[in-house]
């Protein structure tokens, strides 16, 4: 996830910020707005699939962190508590409509990535397509995982909490996860 | 150890995370398994490709639209929590208590003869309990956030417990539980230890107890987060709300039994709030689950 996963980003961090905008400072939102919106919303569109739903749930994600602003511990970790919000819009959505993005999921993965690479940068691009048609393969709670510990960061304990799980279940997942990605990437790993 | 849970531990190592089994462990199985080698070379693999992944672009009518959204709310907050509230807000507030105190007051009053108050007596406690109502629902309107605290969630949940005393109070009068409790062994044994108090006391308890338990369990939704702060005042204001109509029934008792009821009810309204909250909480989960 390229030159921003996992960054600690300079300036105050996310918790002092998210105390700033508790005592009513508008502008650190607007700051915590432009480090989450990318990774917030990439989250969304890779956990839902569908750009709409996933633009409304991003709006929706904002909105709730600021109505609910007052709720917030500032010891706990902010990234998990954005992400916390988020990971429960995401699992309403899915209740909502669990027949569509059951089908979704059963989505073959070979149609995506055609073509022959005429570089290394195509070759890149292909590969990325690849991976994420791989994960769009995977089961919703599996592909959390991966996208909460892997690309964003979060420990299996966080992810637990987050998912209202148990770190032993997120464990297993992260294992079943990297192990349906292999089993769809394994011609090219 | 078998290559299922040494493929899972490699797992945890790879993100980083705590593993069960000491690493040589999972090492020694590792080396002299050619499944695990090759599975471990394809999950480093795969993990590393994973990093390809970028972060999608925020479109940018979505990052204008969420701003101005949040931006809006934040201002609408502002004239808010400035303390005042429109007049059109503040008239709807002043009618809507008196309405409330007056339909509660003759609805009490079919079930509860209160006639032996003088008339001074009932207007001061007509007065009081308005202006309660009032400052109720100020608080709703408003949508008041101070400390954490929602107000206007915390005050709505009192004014429908208050709503569901009634309703007790209209299935079961005071009278009718009194009999009953008082043919009690318990409490005659509690009378003998405690004294004639305990029985108000239980009363008062009871009484709040049951419809902050009900109403929060419906309504507390907006009270997580600082749970007790939200839950005292939740508490607070159904015991405020139900002060003058505990008057009404009751001011023929002394001064130190009626306390003993208001501390009674105190307790039951804030247990109630909490148990409901708790409550709400687990069929949550189950939900979820």
């Amino acid at each position: 996830m390229g030159e921003e996963r996992g960054a600690h980003p300079a300036g105050p961090s996310d918790e002092a910020l998210m105390q700033d905008y508790q005592a009513g400072d508008l502008s650190a939102f607007d700051v915590l707005y432009v480090r989450y919106e990318k990774r917030v919303f990439s989250y969304l569109l890779r956990q839902i699939g569908d750009p709409e739903a996933a633009a409304d749930l991003f709006q929706e994600t904002f909105l709730r962190l600021h109505r609910s602003r007052e709720d917030y511990d500032p010891n706990r970790s902010f990234l998990a508590w954005i992400f916390t919000i988020a990971g429960n819009l995401v699992r309403t959505e899915f209740k909502r409509r669990s027949s569509r993005l059951d089908e979704r999921a059963e989505t073959d993965v070979e149609h995506i990535g055609g073509g022959t690479p005429t570089d290394a940068r195509a070759e890149q691009a292909e590969m990325a397509d690849r991976i994420r048609a791989a994960l769009d393969a995977l089961p919703q709670e599996q592909r959390q995982v991966i996208l909460l510990n892997k690309c964003e960061g979060l420990s299996y304990r966080e992810i637990a909490e987050i998912t209202r799980s148990t770190e032993a279940a997120v464990k297993q997942m992260a294992y079943r996860a990297l192990l349906g990605l292999r089993n769809r990437l394994k011609d090219v790993v | 150890m078998d290559c299922k849970t040494a493929q899972m531990e490699l797992t945890a190592i790879l993100a980083g995370e705590r593993v069960a089994y000491p690493p040589e462990a999972v090492e020694s199985h590792v080396s002299g398994c050619a499944d695990c080698l090759k599975a471990r070379q394809e999950m480093e693999a795969v993990w590393e490709r994973l990093d390809l992944l970028a972060y999608e672009p925020v479109p940018e009518d979505l990052r204008v639209r969420t701003l101005r959204a949040v931006h809006r709310e934040a201002a609408m907050e502002g004239t808010v929590s400035a303390g005042y509230l429109t007049l059109r807000r503040l008239g709807s507030a002043v009618g809507a208590g008196i309405l409330v105190a007056l339909l509660y007051t003759y609805v009490l009053g079919q079930r509860v003869d209160f006639g032996y108050l003088s008339a001074v007596h009932l207007a001061v406690t007509a007065v009081i309990w308005s202006g309660l109502l009032v400052a109720v629902f100020c608080w709703m309107l408003g949508q008041y956030r101070q400390w954490g605290v929602h107000l206007g969630a915390a005050s709505a949940l009192g004014l429908a417990a208050m709503g569901l005393s009634l309703v007790g109070t209209l299935l079961c009068p005071g009278e009718t539980f009194f009999d009953l409790w008082e043919r009690s062994p318990l409490v005659n044994t509690l009378n003998g230890v405690v004294g004639a108090a305990s029985g108000y006391l239980i009363f008062g308890f009871v009484y709040a107890l049951l419809p902050a338990l009900i109403a929060s369990a419906v309504l507390g939704g907006r009270l997580k987060g600082r749970v007790w702060r939200n839950a005292m005042v939740a508490a607070g204001a159904f015991v405020l709300l139900l002060a003058p109509a505990a008057y009404l029934q009751c001011a023929s008792l002394a001064a130190g039994l009626l306390g003993t009821w208001v501390l009674g009810a105190l307790g039951g309204a804030l247990g109630g709030v909490l148990g409901g909250v708790k409550v709400r909480q687990v069929w949550a989960q189950r939900a979820a689950a």
